[in-house]
């Protein structure tokens, strides 16, 4: 059900009586609470293909700033979720052809986030486990990572077929042969 | 029942039950499966620890992010401007009037939904159902999910005309010198030029624009019938596309696309060739991982082996110009598209030996009338203006514009004959995957291994090049010396040693774009650091993929 956002700052009031609980909703309110909730998530996202910090920035606002233009025309999303992912890779995926770049992980990111461990020789065992991992998971092709990534973000297949536009079927290969890929490199 | 019995799940079968993926009725059998089968259990378990593993990677990776360049608030204020466009606009005012007309708004709501009834009744009795634009966009989008489908497209510009058959990488032709153009119009436009004659990149498109205006017109009756989608926008570069899909089928037949900068484009489906079915992707999508490959029978995968190697020994490897495909009877045919007829005797020639495959050359229509113009190196001023602090570094480096040009197209020139090389192992891999590689007698494990070897010298004879022209420049420009580069860890073949010389070479080219782009910035030493760390991690790959495989 879209219909029930009614456009811009007219609020709902209309449907009083329909769906009272949904009376005083505004896009606006919809919107922002969307923001709060996963603009973190997005913003990983986009970091995760490769882009630099700015750049994700800005893709994570214009999703959701795509996301109220959208409702505002009285579009019908059922997950939100999904779509601003959606949107968020396409922007990425286009800002990046346009800079003809395809990046993987940005490489600085491992340096700056290993060493948080209190115990110095697990610091350097767990240091040395993750490098091994990060190589086996730059090893992989750049769907498989997407595909991992928003797995472990909680979508489901079909939802990361849709996020990215690939079959179902596909995601669950890529998945397959990224995990092998992985579990290789652990008994390595 | 002895639950046993019943099959080992695979790998993918495993991690969907572990994903909560697979339909109940075959989860119920693979619990069932799990609960008497040890061998199973520990796979599934170890699949569950490698999930685990790379989620605390993730963790410590993406947990605490870096910080944004600017605070997350600014979201809000952005949010606000937005919402003031959009109420600006007549419609909202419209529907404020209307408000401030009828004060009971259950009335406003019930009165409307009257109007709408009697017109939809109206309009049912007089013409056949109205469809719009996103309804139609969504159904044929789904039929194309159901067949993926990339035709041969005939592409009409207002210079050129011609035939896109997905063979572009490393062409200097004017016709692929054309469609690259194209192509980074398209992808300005954020339009997809992967498959842009499709209803799915239509919509793409279209749902991510500010404004737009559909127009859906039924052209024709009956079988012969066609919807016309046409949205026009004025927030795009691309300012209107149009979409001709048949009614039956919803397939997309043609299209058009008119740009700001005045430039229009018009393209037709063309009928699928039988040789056709197999044809490669097109450059663009070279950065996808592919989809699974059906798996060649032995008999086949020998004689197109053969015929590989043949073309190779007459300098035409598969896939700059040449294509091997089957037609329906499974017959062998080389299709060697714009081939300059001296070269056409020595490619007959390679394949005279071997029998059944037959050659066709192909020509595509190339409007020459208007050929591109040169690029005029000299011609440029000597300082350019830049404000970009590593594209004047360069240029101080390098003795102005004209040195940096010069220099640009070298080091560019050298990258991509390294990149052919590493397309052609790539290709040779996915070609002959391990499994297939198993059925092969000896003879042919040489020959395939000859073929790895010539392209694989050849790849470090290019690398070495590459390195030769761009270390100093580098080192010139700031670029940190960095820590020797460790080798990748090997992989049990060859095919996959070879993505991950791919994707070192990958990492290369973006780096060089980087460079010579002008997205550096203002941290030339870094980009350099950067593009010094690729170019030795290509080196010590190739070494090491020569050395090993």
């Amino acid at each position: 059900m879209g219909t029930q956002w009614i456009r811009g700052e007219v609020r709902a009031e209309v449907l009083v009586g329909l769906r009272p609980q949904r009376a005083n909703v505004t896009i606006r309110d919809l919107v922002t609470q969307a923001f709060a909730e996963w603009h973190i998530d997005v913003y990983r996202y986009a970091l995760s293909m490769g882009l630099g910090t700015a750049t994700a920035q800005e893709i994570t606002q214009e999703s959701f700033l795509r996301l109220y233009v959208a409702l505002d025309k009285g579009e019908s999303i059922e997950n939100q979720k999904a779509w601003l992912f959606r949107v968020a890779h396409n922007l990425a995926l286009n800002l990046r052809a346009k800079e003809n770049r395809f990046g993987p992980w940005t490489p600085d990111l491992e340096e700056r986030y290993v060493d948080r461990c209190a115990n110095p020789e697990q610091a350097l065992l767990d240091r040395e486990k993750l490098r091994h991992l990060q190589r086996a998971v730059e090893g992989l092709s750049e769907q498989q990572r997407e595909c991992l990534h928003l797995r472990a973000a909680g979508f489901r297949y079909r939802e990361i077929a849709e996020i990215i536009g690939i079959k179902t079927s596909t995601v669950s290969e890529f998945l397959k042969r990224a995990i092998e890929r992985l579990r290789k490199a652990r008994h390595e | 029942m002895n639950r046993y019995k019943i099959s080992h799940p695979d790998a993918e079968c495993l991690l969907q039950y572990a994903d909560g993926e697979l339909p109940s009725r075959q989860a119920v059998h693979v619990r069932a499966h799990l609960e008497a089968c040890w061998r199973c259990r520990a796979e599934l378990e170890d699949v569950q620890e490698t999930i685990t593993e790379y989620v605390r990677y993730e963790q410590t990776v993406f947990d605490s992010p870096p910080d944004p360049p600017v605070p997350w608030n600014g979201f809000g204020t952005r949010l606000e401007r937005l919402i003031a466009e959009r109420q600006n606009r007549w419609s909202h005012r419209g529907i404020a009037l209307v408000k401030a007309i009828l004060p009971n708004r259950r009335i406003l709501a019930t009165a409307l939904a009257v109007t709408i009834v009697v017109f939809f009744a109206f309009v049912e009795l007089r013409h056949p159902p109205a469809v719009n634009a996103a309804e139609l966009l969504k159904r044929a989008s789904e039929q194309e999910v159901k067949a993926v489908h990339h035709p041969r497209l005939r592409i009409k510009t207002k210079q050129h005309t011609f035939v896109r058959t997905g063979i572009v990488a490393a062409n200097r032709s004017p016709e692929a010198e054309a469609e690259r153009q194209l192509g980074s119009l398209f992808v300005e436009a954020s339009y997809s030029w992967d498959n842009p004659l499709s209803a799915t990149s239509f919509a793409a498109w279209r749902d991510g624009l500010r404004d737009w205006h559909d127009e859906v017109v039924l052209q024709g009756t009956g079988d012969a019938s066609i919807y016309q989608i046409r949205s026009s926008t004025r927030s795009s570069t691309l300012e209107e596309a149009t979409l001709n899909l048949r009614a039956r089928d919803l397939v997309v037949e043609s299209g058009t696309f008119r740009f700001r900068s005045r430039e229009w484009v018009e393209m037709t489906a063309l009928a699928d060739e039988p040789e056709q079915a197999a044809a490669p992707r097109p450059a663009t999508a070279l950065t996808r991982a592919p989809d699974r490959q059906p798996l060649l029978q032995p008999s086949r995968a020998t004689e197109e082996l053969r015929v590989i190697a043949a073309l190779h020994s007459a300098d035409a490897d598969l896939g700059d110009q040449i294509e091997l495909n089957r037609d329906d009877a499974g017959k062998l045919i080389v299709t060697a598209t714009a081939v300059a007829p001296e070269r056409r005797a020595a490619l007959q020639s390679s394949l005279s030996s071997l029998p059944g495959i037959s050659l066709r050359f192909r020509d595509p229509k190339i409007d020459l009338s208007r050929p591109n113009e040169p690029q005029d190196i000299e011609g440029r001023s000597s300082t350019v203006e830049t404000t970009d602090g590593l594209q004047l570094k360069l240029q101080l480096t390098l003795g102005g514009a004209v040195g940096l040009a010069r220099f640009t197209d070298r080091v560019l020139e050298a990258s991509e004959a390294a990149m052919v090389q590493v397309h052609d192992l790539r290709k040779l891999a996915k070609r002959f995957s391990p499994d297939v590689e198993l059925h092969f007698d000896r003879n042919n494990r040489t020959v395939l291994e000859r073929l790895r070897h010539d392209h694989a010298q050849a790849l470090a004879t290019k690398t070495a090049d590459l390195r030769d022209l761009l270390l100093p420049v580098l080192l010139s420009l700031g670029a940190a010396d960095s820590e020797a580069v460790e080798q990748p860890p090997t992989p049990p073949s060859w095919q996959d040693a070879t993505e991950i010389l791919f994707a070192a070479a990958q990492r290369l080219d973006q780096n060089l774009t980087r460079l010579f782009a002008g997205a550096g910035g203002d941290r030339p030493a870094e980009v350099a650091t950067q593009a010094e760390r690729a170019l030795k991690q290509l080196n010590v790959t190739v070494g090491w993929y020569e050395h090993r495989y």
